[in-house]
């Protein structure tokens, strides 16, 4: 199913204010772009992963949504 | 109802494009932090120069849908274009496509060598535009 901005306005809402499910769907529904950006010389790279989820944690709250 | 779209509304397109910047600066501190801690065999055979060439920042951000990508500094798009059509494939490759040289070699049909002195020799024209575009800047 696909989201409206206004749907996802409202999950990326509560992901900033600590929901930890929204926050879940989120990463879900990014993890495709995520893990494109994690390929380091043709493969996977957990470290490199683990940390872009990390930085997206720290910074959805800087976010305006 | 087009008109009505503005950019306040495309939470969806913001936060996509937000997303891949910062897994993008991420990736390149992470790849950054490593090479300090990694010897890799094929480094042995970079050319001084070609080393050097790495302390130039690309920056740029995807523009969904147009399969093109805008650059954040007016100089460095400048510079860009300025480069020939080899440069600027092999560029695309290394930075947009996140080739490594031994797939970009494959794909131009060179040796990684040369795709390293290729990588240099761009590096060295868009730093001399910059360099132009500053004293320009200076000037006035």
């Amino acid at each position: 199913m696909k989201m409206t901005n206004e749907q996802f306005r409202e999950l990326l809402i509560k992901a900033q204010a600590g929901d930890n499910e929204a926050m879940t769907d989120i990463l879900e529904m990014y993890m495709p772009l995520i893990n494109k950006h994690s390929y380091v010389n043709g493969k996977l790279d957990e470290d490199l992963r683990q940390n872009i989820i990390l930085e997206i944690l720290k910074s959805i709250k800087n976010i305006a949504p | 109802m087009k008109e009505n779209i503005t950019r306040e509304e495309n939470v969806i397109g913001r936060f996509t494009n937000w997303v891949d910047t910062l897994a993008r600066r991420t990736k390149y501190a992470y790849i950054k932090k490593e090479s300090k801690h990694i010897s890799h065999a094929c480094i042995d055979d970079v050319p001084e120069e070609a080393l050097r060439a790495e302390e130039v920042e690309l920056s740029y951000t995807f523009t969904e849908g147009e399969g093109k990508f805008e650059f954040e500094v007016e100089w460095l798009m400048k510079a860009f274009a300025e480069l020939s059509k080899t440069h600027k494939r092999l560029l695309e490759l290394l930075y947009v496509e996140d080739k490594t040289p031994q797939e970009a070699a494959a794909i131009l049909g060179c040796t990684i060598e040369n795709i390293y002195n290729q990588r240099s020799k761009a590096f060295k024209i868009i730093k001399k535009i910059r360099r132009e575009g500053q004293s320009n800047e200076n000037d006035e």
